[in-house]
């Protein structure tokens, strides 16, 4: 097929006797390249798909998130490289160390495109060097380099050192200081850009990686270039419509002031929903003031990243998650340290959804008397570049910090896991689930835990047809469609940013697939990759010992009326349990949300 | 909704400092028209006070004011595919034909929620 190499290549890191056996243009032994078959592939598409696929085939039983034989892959997509836009985005998918479920992270930009130019459909990396180092991935094989003077250094400066010192030809991903020291929620990053959430960072640093350097520009050709071209000028032309011009203007920013004046800004811990402050934090004032620049991933029209400068100051990158989870979040709502603290994570390597949520919970406990720390008691404004630092070497309180909300929660007791924010462990994005009650369900049925960009029903929420502050059972077939679509999208890979854009995702999705690959596919065929996409995750969970208490929310979310916040009535108990069932229905499993019976699906998967 | 009272207030005394007489049909409420994104940016306007029976009215009526933000507005027939609208900042509408009352605001905003 077009679009697809039509097989992986596997690298086991501990068969080639390590890097210093190695030399330095040395090709490592424990290489091998696996034909995928292209049943699979018309399941699976690629991407999301594909990752979660590969890593059914390399696991069977629960495991150790960090142990060396753990997998690691990166799975590329048959839309990438096709001149399509809006396609440059790669997945990165492991086991979390984090919630001991299944990580399906996306990475963007160039590394998307020179990965897959490498001359595979995806990398599977097991096994750990005995020295810290670098993989070298190429068309002709790969080869791992010792890179211990890269240690300590921050993502963007160890991909500076690697293209400095081995050519600018080659495009990087690295973790920074707080996945070498195997923080559970360490980012990996490429150009600034980051897999963020659930630490594959920790996974690339328990492998004594640094860094995966790619190139190479073996591209599988597509099978329908005209066609391809025909679809390049729709899409493009889409993408600069009324579909995207959020993104375009105010970037994810401009959701801040909308939040918070609909009173789903999550607000001191999840205890208010708005501020009177949010203002100082917006992107209209930003933007006014002449402060933010665009920039855009590789091969995208839309731009919706947004670099701040106040002062004259270097640019940051700057999104809604960032800004909410170290600002409103911690209570903080001075611009200037929310940039700094941005930028901080960015540099050791840290989510900051998870660091957010983790000091907002540790404030609030030690608030409440239940954890004994005199910095901890501190405003969040006075400790949080501190505690950034001190999380990623888990130093000092940051040691407790690095545990993450969920764990922290354990250790604490005394009713705090009530108000630890997260699902799987995972913490809550910026969306107040209390105000966005068909979102909220979506958090909490979600295989990676707490992640908005694997559910999306806030679309539902906000669509002017459901009451949002109820979970109508009616809904459940939309929200179970609306997850399919992303995981669809996740898979091909296109930008979830133009879903807006397409007139009807499967359809369009489907012409720009056998545009690319030749096989003539429908919208029938991706609907059902979306539904396949979904059991794979699940089955992998299963396997790691997923049961359906795992499907809830904070218990300050299901309690009683005052519970959330002085304007926001919580999620009834009830309902939400009524809605979760229907949920399960609709999917297909059981009573108690599991995928019955493995057998077929696993045998139609070609799952050994 | 003491949190909502409170930042009402602050567009209100905003909007009181920069406008004199409401735009539009006399005959139809008072009504509060808030502004985000870069309808904001764009028109330097946080709230616009005006007469509108209906959303549909009230957009009508910024066009108006603010040439510069009928080219961000799709024409009506599109405008619920792309905006959101909220009255009061409780529940969310896509139809712009929603009718309005005497000191409703109404809160405009992208369909693209997610980010």
């Amino acid at each position: 097929m077009g679009g697809y190499h039509g097989h992986y290549r596997r690298i086991d890191l501990s068969a080639g006797g390590g890097a210093a056996a190695l030399g330095a243009s040395a090709v490592a032994s424990g290489a091998s390249t696996v034909a995928l078959p292209e049943a699979v592939l018309r399941q699976v598409l690629g991407g999301i798909g594909l990752g979660t696929w590969l890593l059914l085939q390399e696991t069977r039983g629960d495991y150790d998130a960090l142990a060396p034989e753990a997998p690691l892959v990166f799975a590329f997509a048959p839309l990438a490289g096709s001149a399509l836009n809006t396609t440059a985005k790669a997945a990165v998918v492991s086991k979390s160390p984090l919630t001991r479920r299944l990580n399906d992270a996306m990475i963007s930009s160039r590394f998307a495109l020179v990965g897959k130019g490498a001359g595979a459909d995806a990398l599977v990396i097991v096994g750990a060097c005995r020295e810290w180092s670098t993989l070298f991935v190429e068309p002709e094989g790969h080869h791992l380099r010792p890179t211990p003077e890269l240690l300590g250094l921050s993502a963007a400066e160890a991909e500076a050192r690697i293209r400095e010192r081995w050519g600018a030809d080659w495009c990087v991903v690295t973790c920074g200081p707080a996945g070498e020291a195997g923080v559970p929620f360490a980012t990996l990053s490429h150009d600034g850009r980051h897999a963020s959430r659930g630490g594959t960072g920790a996974v690339l640093g328990s492998k004594r990686l640094k860094a995966i350097a790619v190139r190479g520009e073996r591209m599988p050709a597509p099978a329908h270039p005209e066609r391809v071209e025909a679809l390049r000028t729709a899409l493009k032309q889409a993408s600069l419509g009324p579909g995207t011009e959020k993104y375009r203007s105010t970037g994810t920013l401009g959701n801040l002031l909308v939040f918070d004046r609909m009173g789903i800004l999550p607000t001191r811990n999840f205890q208010q929903g708005s501020h009177p402050s949010a203002e100082r934090l917006s992107v209209e004032r930003l933007l006014a003031g002449g402060q933010v620049t665009r920039a855009t991933c590789a091969d995208c029209m839309i731009g919706c990243e947004k670099r701040v400068s106040l002062h004259g100051g270097k640019p940051a990158r700057l999104e809604y998650e960032n800004i909410f989870a170290l600002g409103p979040l911690l209570d903080i709502w001075d611009m200037e340290l929310v940039l700094r603290a941005s930028s901080l994570c960015d540099e050791v390597g840290l989510d900051t959804i998870t660091f957010g949520g983790t000091l907002a919970f540790a404030g609030e406990c030690a608030e409440k008397g239940l954890l004994d720390s005199a910095e901890l008691r501190r405003p969040a404004r006075e400790i949080v570049l501190d505690a950034i630092a001190l999380t990623a070497r888990r130093e000092g309180y940051g040691a407790l910090l690095a545990l993450g909300s969920r764990e922290l929660a354990r250790q604490v007791g005394g009713g705090s896991e009530g108000f630890a924010p997260h699902v799987k462990g995972l913490e809550i994005p910026g969306y107040h689930p209390a105000g966005m009650q068909t979102l909220g369900l979506g958090l909490a049925v979600g295989s990676r835990g707490a992640d908005h960009n694997k559910s999306g029903a806030y679309d539902l929420d906000f669509s002017g047809t459901v009451d949002r502050f109820q979970l109508d059972p009616r809904r459940i077939e939309e929200m179970v469609e609306i997850e399919d679509q992303a995981a669809v999208m996740d898979s091909l890979i296109l930008c979830k940013f133009v879903r807006r854009a397409l007139r009807d995702l499967y359809t369009e999705g489907a012409e720009m697939l056998s545009a690319v690959t030749g096989a003539e596919l429908d919208a029938d065929d991706l609907r059902a990759a979306g539904r396949t996409i979904h059991h794979l995750k699940k089955l992998f969970n299963q396997r790691q010992g997923w049961n359906h208490a795992e499907d809830t929310l904070p218990a300050r979310f299901l309690a009683a009326p005052g519970s959330v916040t002085e304007e926001m009535p919580p999620i009834d108990p009830e309902q939400f349990l009524a809605a979760r069932s229907h949920y399960y229905r609709q999917r297909g499993w059981d009573a108690q949300g599991r995928l019955p019976p493995e057998g077929p699906f696993i045998r139609r998967l070609q799952l050994g | 909704m003491a949190g909502r009272r409170n930042q009402d207030d602050r567009v209100t005394e905003q909007r009181q400092t920069s406008e004199q007489a409401e735009p539009g049909d006399a005959t139809h409420p008072v009504v509060v028209l808030e502004l985000y994104g870069s309808l904001r940016v764009r028109t330097g306007c946080e709230a616009l006070r005006l007469h509108a029976d209906t959303i549909a009215t009230a957009v009508a009526v910024l066009k108006g004011v603010y040439p510069q933000a009928a080219r961000l507005l799709p024409e009506a027939a599109q405008l619920g595919e792309h905006y959101r609208f909220s009255i009061n900042g409780r529940a969310v509408t896509n139809d712009p034909a929603s009718l309005l009352r005497s000191g409703d605001r109404v809160v405009l905003f992208s369909a693209s929620v997610g980010g």
